[in-house]
């Protein structure tokens, strides 16, 4: 994270949090206000609900009105340097693979899909065609030896 | 022998606790992989074995992740674990003049002596501690989980705000599925799957594990080259032990007490007790520049805090940090709920967690010093081949858990969050502990109020509730106490040693990433 002045061309992410929160904060007391209340003093199911609602809604607002004074953080500077687009994609990328992995769950099975999804990963991550080959026989046995073998659990 | 040391006498506890020891020393070896990430992604798998054996797992690899940490300290001076940050200033020091080996081996010891001292105090304080708290009615229930809610401004360290959020993230989780005293849904959107509520363990998984795996991908932790490997004499001599002595119980005694307190973690302990270390010796500016003596208060006072913070974690059930959140996590769904009454109706498992930690400690003292070289070598595994790894190992182990995809969806959704919150500046740590004490919160205090027909003084007029709320109230204040008087900037940073320490060569951009989640 790096603090810099106020620039006009750096996306105010604080600023962004605190409306989807406050956002989120209303919708949760909106949908709250359907559950039933207090009974003779004590509180219902709404009660808790409620008051967390309210909670996140004010640090929320806490939050916007606290950006406005201080510097603006670059918080996708990568300590390092370099770029971040390059290892943004990355992570995208094995997340979209991630999300195909378990829509694929029940249709094609473990044996066939694991490794598919290790190589694609590990070729992501910069591994040559023969390491990510290797790793991901290696691993999907081990933990198919594992979860299947050892631990009964029907993959 | 006693059917509360059983594990002690068991091959099968020592194996597990060997395997638990095994994984501990490559989570606390490998920078950026920490203790709190190796017991998500464990957690799932003893999920298919017995509670002793889960145990055994689990407190292995805590006991040996916080001494392993202080290897790539002391050997490329870039901390394994938060925990070992203190490590690195007196640690690498030794190393770079030719005594890696000694370093390694007062990691080794003094962690050990660490460990069992605090399993000692563990011993001592927690039965008493869950003797008193079984007189506690809702009211003094909902005061301590209130308590431990309030910690969370504590695990905030960039942030009180952001902290607090996340913190009221995790209530809103909490709230999901059939309400705890009328059975009415609320937030299930119709959905059956989320009656029971949102899984603890997939969210763990995908906080710590999906989620870390991303943060170290973006920020990429320097990896090691050039290792230090030639490791002689490992041991102190008889002159070293008397020098270090009272740096030792210094140490320790600091590091149970931070560990006992909630929120306050292994980082903390380590900095405070280096810092008095260098307080009363009489070279102080040897220290950061290769002291025996720092070394070992850092270690101590890390290593310390295992059992310190056990007591309060198993006697009370409020979670000091983020990696005593994950180990309730992992006791509740062997049916084991931290607290009083795990004192009372199961004291044969709490005496099993004392012999397992003990074990664990034998265990990672004898890797300590004979394993050094190979202990190094895992410096050299890339960090790229474990991602993978790990990555799997979340997907698996969270569909484990219920054979269930919705789990897996749930890590991988909670990943992708965690890591976006992540590089946000929102801490991880205030929603774990949200999530595991929401409900006690909000079903006791409404029990409390059911009792006393909705007179809300059943609060006040109870001298222990009284004392949590006023604690309570205290610690959700005091940033903004700290605030007004205008100190904002004096707070102490836990990576800069408490303001007396110096950080050699620990890249600063890295310390703050590794502060920012945990602190083990």
């Amino acid at each position: 994270m790096t603090d810099v002045p106020p620039q006009r061309h750096l996306f105010n992410w604080d600023l962004a949090s605190s409306v989807v929160l406050t956002l989120l904060g209303v919708a949760v007391v909106i949908h709250a206000s359907g559950f039933p209340g207090a009974v003779r003093g004590v509180p219902g199911p709404a009660f808790f609900p409620m008051v967390i609602g309210g909670l996140l809604i004010a640090l929320a607002v806490s939050l916007a009105a606290t950006t406005r004074k201080g510097p603006r953080h670059d918080y996708w500077a990568r300590p390092g340097g370099g770029a971040p687009r390059v290892v943004l994609r990355q992570i995208v990328a094995i997340l979209i693979l991630l999300v195909a992995y378990i829509s694929l769950w029940d249709i094609v099975p473990f044996l066939a899909r694991t490794p598919v999804l290790l190589v694609a990963i590990y070729r992501i991550l910069g591994e040559t065609w023969k390491r990510a080959l290797l790793l991901a026989a290696i691993l999907t046995f081990a933990l198919y030896a594992v979860f299947q073998g050892l631990l009964s659990i029907q993959l | 022998m006693s059917p509360y040391l059983i594990p002690l006498s068991d091959p099968i506890a020592w194996l597990y606790v060997f395997i638990g020891v095994g994984l501990g020393v490559i989570f606390g070896s490998l920078p950026g992989f920490t203790a709190t990430m190796g017991l998500a992604v464990l957690t799932p798998f003893t999920f298919w074995v017995g509670t002793q054996q889960a145990l055994a797992m689990l407190l292995g690899l805590l006991t040996s992740a916080i001494f392993s940490g202080g290897i790539p300290a002391i050997l490329i001076n870039t901390p394994g674990t938060p925990a070992s940050i203190a490590m690195t200033w007196d640690g690498h020091p030794l190393a770079k003049q030719g005594r890696a080996g000694f370093a390694l081996g007062i990691n080794a010891i003094y962690a050990f002596l660490g460990i069992i001292a605090s399993l000692v105090v563990l011993a001592l304080a927690a039965f008493p501690l869950a003797a008193f708290a079984l007189s506690f009615g809702p009211a003094e229930y909902f005061a301590v989980a209130a308590f431990g809610i309030s910690t969370m401004v504590s695990v905030s360290s960039k942030s009180v705000l952001k902290g607090l959020l996340t913190g009221v993230l995790g209530l809103i989780l909490a709230l999901v599925g059939l309400d705890s005293i009328t059975g009415y849904p609320r937030f299930t959107f119709g959905a059956a799957k989320l009656l029971d509520g949102v899984s603890f363990i997939p969210v763990m998984v995908g906080l710590f594990g999906v989620a870390e795996v991303f943060t170290q991908m973006y920020v990429k932790v320097p990896h090691a080259q050039e290792i230090v490997v030639k490791l002689t004499g490992i041991l102190p001599s008889w002159a070293d032990v008397k020098r270090l002595m009272p740096h030792a119980i210094s140490g320790t005694l600091i590091g149970i007490w931070i560990g006992v307190m909630p929120a306050a973690g292994a980082d903390v302990g380590a900095i405070m007790a280096w810092g008095q270390s260098r307080r009363m010796s009489r070279k102080p500016e040897e220290f950061g520049h290769g002291s025996p003596e720092g070394l070992v208060a850092a270690v101590t006072g890390a290593n310390a805090g295992i059992g310190g913070s056990l007591v309060t974690t198993l006697a009370l059930g409020i979670p000091g940090d983020s990696t005593g959140a994950v180990l309730i996590g992992a006791l509740l769904i062997h049916g084991l709920q931290p607290g009083p009454l795990l004192f009372r109706n199961r004291p044969e498992i709490v005496a099993q967690v004392i012999a397992l930690v003990f074990m664990s400690a034998i265990i990672t003292l004898i890797w300590g010093l004979v394993g050094a070289k190979p202990l190094a070598r895992i410096l050299k595994v890339k960090d790229e081949l474990l991602w993978g790894l790990v990555l799997m190992i979340c997907c698996v182990g969270s569909y484990a858990l219920n054979q269930s995809t919705v789990d897996v969806w749930t890590a991988i959704v909670a990943g992708a969050f965690g890591f976006v919150l992540r590089r946000l500046d929102f801490p991880m740590g205030p929603l774990v502990l949200a999530l595991i004490l929401g409900p006690m919160a909000e079903s006791n205090l409404r029990r409390a109020l059911t009792l006393s027909q909705g007179d809300v003084s059943i609060l006040f007029t109870r001298p222990i509730s009284l004392l949590f709320l006023v604690l309570t109230a205290a610690s959700f204040l005091w940033p903004l106490i700290t605030w007004l008087r205008g100190d904002k900037e004096k707070r102490p940073d836990r990576t800069a040693g408490s303001g007396c320490g110096r950080v050699d060569g620990v890249k600063p951009a890295l310390r703050a990433e590794l502060r920012g989640e945990g602190n083990r």
